[in-house]
């Protein structure tokens, strides 16, 4: 039988271990995603799951269910990744520093094999473009605009996430899709 | 006409964040406006466009290393509360307090921290030197590594600046293999160390203690490196060790976890027949076993594990009739 969050959550706060993690794993994939996306980089987005889940276990047992314990998570989670400071070990980002070729853009949306050499190749090229674009962003444009169009999440999920109006997520998001169209204006002119 | 307020609605419109009156608008809104017609197509192009880059997915190897580490950062956080509170070493701060501290720097500093506990408690035998009080720059020597330099002030105006490091510096030990101590350390090995032949090591030289295991704290790590380890032989072994404790309920959880998510259908064999076993010493299977083993039998692919299973499932059923 599947235990709801709110009996892991009263069973966690009695001491209950296997409850604890059991609430843990019902999220965690989820967390790490984000944190991944948002830092690019294995390493840090392991170190962020363990602090966002290190604040989760020190803060349960004050959690009074005035929110949704998902809702509670990912607002722990999108802080802790704002407020994240690279460890300096090493940063993943791919630096590429010609421009995309105009050819590749115009070959991408005749090739129908999306596995491709050719097509991997221009995958990860546009990757690497979208890469550099989001570095481009503030810390929390690029947050909004990862939830919403990487991770799906709806413009009123985010605001509750990120303690923010839906006026201003929206007016975050358009900031961001305007700097990333820039930055990334050869791929869809 | 405010083209600002529909340009953006574009964007909601393509995310699906408008109700049907306001798509309803722009619809009508684009059908007459060059403008906000052709912003429509770029926008949709540039959209479609970001669909073709991949950013990472967190992978099921990261998720368990993920898993693993904060495990192992929980059985600090814990033990930090009950085990450790010296008066000279500040290990609230020490261990967790940045969250840009990176926690495998924290984790080979509780290793230091511990084996100076154990030392210290020898009274006659040298403490590590551990940077963390100010002005230590004497206790460094070219032995010891420095690493996560962090400043606390980088102003140099008045010709002072101060920062913390993690100073590791290598320690020489001997003791016989059942000392506490020892074990301790060895706990810590299997949970903390990156090498895996070094962890598999560990688990064997805990084994050498033989049916002298009895500590709460090698059962407990023992529980977290057969669920969560990333490397098959560690947590193989990890599992035939925890076979030598007292099965208990957390055992018999564990073992249940490792029979419904681990990947290795030798670690699913090994946990059933555990499972078994408990099972015939004891009153049988629990009704959340029953109830697992009835909703994976069927995504269960190794015919050996399916076989017992089903064997159990028939049982209960007799049982029940």
């Amino acid at each position: 039988m599947t235990l709801s969050d709110t009996e892991l959550i009263n069973k966690a706060q009695n001491g209950d271990e296997s409850a604890f993690s059991e609430l843990v794993c019902r999220y965690d994939r989820n967390v790490l995603s984000i944190a991944l996306k948002y830092v690019n980089d294995r390493d840090d987005a392991k170190d962020i799951y363990q602090e966002v889940f290190l604040r989760v276990f020190r803060g349960l047992k004050k959690f009074q269910f005035k929110s949704e314990f998902s809702t509670w998570l990912y607002r722990i989670t999108t802080n802790v990744c704002l407020t994240f400071i690279r460890s300096g070990r090493k940063n993943t980002m791919m630096k590429i520093d010609n421009e995309m070729d105009t050819d590749i853009i115009d070959n991408m949306a005749e090739t129908d094999d999306a596995n491709s050499p050719d097509n991997l190749f221009l995958r990860s090229e546009v990757t690497n473009n979208v890469n550099k674009g989001l570095e481009k962003l503030s810390p929390k444009q690029k947050m909004i605009f990862i939830l919403k169009h990487f991770e799906g999440y709806k413009i009123r999920e985010i605001s509750v996430m990120l303690n923010s109006s839906e006026g201003t997520i929206k007016k975050y998001l358009f900031e961001a899709n305007h700097k990333l169209r820039s930055h990334l204006s050869e791929l869809y002119v | 006409m405010n083209h600002k307020k529909y340009k953006e609605w574009i964007q909601l419109f393509l995310y699906d964040e408008l109700t049907q009156q306001e798509a309803e608008e722009l619809n009508n809104h684009l059908n007459e406006c060059n403008e906000c017609s052709a912003e429509f197509e770029k926008q949709k192009r540039f959209i479609s466009a970001l669909k073709n880059s991949s950013l990472p997915e967190a992978d099921q190897n990261l998720l368990s290393e993920a898993r693993r580490e904060f495990n192992a950062a929980l059985r600090v956080e814990k033990s930090k509360k009950s085990t450790f509170s010296f008066p000279q070493i500040n290990l609230a701060e020490f261990f967790f307090s940045p969250l840009r501290i990176a926690f495998s720097g924290a984790a080979v500093l509780a290793v230091g921290v511990i084996i100076g506990f154990l030392l210290f408690n020898k009274q006659n035998e040298i403490v590590i030197p551990l940077v963390e009080e100010e002005n230590s720059l004497a206790s460094l020597d070219d032995r010891t590594q420095i690493m996560n330099l962090r400043f606390i002030d980088q102003d140099p105006s008045d010709g002072e600046i101060e920062f913390t490091v993690d100073a590791i510096k290598p320690v020489h030990i001997k003791g016989k293999v059942n000392d506490p101590g020892i074990q301790n350390i060895l706990t810590y090995s299997i949970l903390y160390e990156q090498n895996p032949g070094i962890r598999l090591s560990a688990i064997n030289l805990i084994k050498t203690n033989g049916g002298q295991n009895t500590d709460e704290e090698i059962r407990t790590a023992l529980i977290t490196v057969a669920k969560y380890d990333t490397n098959l032989g560690v947590r193989r072994e990890a599992l035939k060790l925890l076979r030598s404790f007292p099965f208990d309920s957390e055992v018999r959880e564990a073992l249940l976890y490792i029979l419904l998510n681990d990947e290795n259908s030798a670690m699913r064999i090994e946990a059933i027949t555990s499972l078994k076993e408990i099972s015939e010493k004891g009153n049988g299977f629990n009704q959340d076993e029953i109830s697992a083993f009835r909703e994976n039998f069927k995504k269960e692919e190794n015919n050996y594990v399916k076989f017992q299973m089903k064997t159990v499932l028939q049982e209960n059923l007799k049982n029940e009739q």
